[in-house]
């Protein structure tokens, strides 16, 4: 259910697709408030299915956002359930 | 949640993920001609002799560092080459080939072969690395947008 909202399941799409992403770029790719997208993170993290890292960049830190190996399988099984229900009605 | 809604989380994903596509869709041909280079100055250096080949060495780590981090200011994205996905066999046959060459150049530095065949291997090398990457750019583009057909 932590992937349940929809932007915290863009938040995965958006990870999924690469090996790590700017929190400015997730920001950028979600539309998402700071501090909306944060919380999200925050969430995502609590459960495991996420990892940020600082690193300093042109003098400010930078937060980095990946996947991990639950996340990644929990992404999965959100989709294949969502494409379950999508054709189960069809 | 119904079918309506699941459908609709599909789109937004599909959607998400094409975005990222076209963000590392913008990749410059210098780009590819970098990851080129650093094969051509790689093998080159084994054809020459192993004091070039290990005098290279930390030049050719310092440009994959530097590589790395300007794709990751470019882009604000990092993407592994060896990533599971559609991309995997080509960065597996990448290996294979580059393997060969490396072969290849060990063998014509033994054998002391003339500097014009060792700068057609490195010159190869150079050709193979840069397609190799357009390619692998290609397919990992494709697999992104695949995901909202």
């Amino acid at each position: 259910m932590v992937l349940h909202p929809p932007a915290r399941l863009q938040i995965a799409a958006a990870v999924a697709a690469v090996s790590e992403a700017e929190f400015a770029k997730l920001r950028e790719l979600s539309g998402l408030a700071d501090s909306v997208l944060s919380k999200h993170l925050a969430a995502l993290g609590e459960a495991g299915y996420v990892k940020l890292r600082k690193a300093p960049r042109d003098g400010r830190q930078r937060t980095w956002v990946s996947l991990t190996g639950a996340g990644r399988r929990a992404f999965a099984a959100h989709l294949a359930a969502l494409q379950q229900l999508a054709a189960s009605f069809e | 949640m119904d079918s309506r809604e699941a459908r609709e989380a599909l789109a937004q994903v599909s959607a998400t993920q094409v975005r990222m596509a076209e963000v590392v869709v913008n990749c410059p041909p210098w780009r590819h001609a970098l990851f080129g280079a650093l094969f051509f100055v790689l093998l080159g250096s084994i054809t020459i002799s192993s004091t070039v080949q290990f005098a290279s060495a930390p030049f050719i780590f310092l440009a994959v560092y530097l590589i790395v981090r300007s794709d990751r200011a470019r882009m604000g994205v990092f993407v592994n080459g060896y990533r599971r996905g559609a991309t995997l066999p080509l960065s597996l046959i990448m290996l294979a080939v580059m393997a060969g060459l490396i072969i290849g150049a060990m063998e014509l530095r033994v054998q002391g072969y003339s500097p014009g065949a060792k700068l057609a291997l490195a010159t190869a090398a150079f050709a193979i690395a840069t397609l190799f990457s357009v390619y692998w750019q290609r397919i990992y583009v494709l697999e992104l947008k695949a995901s909202s057909n």
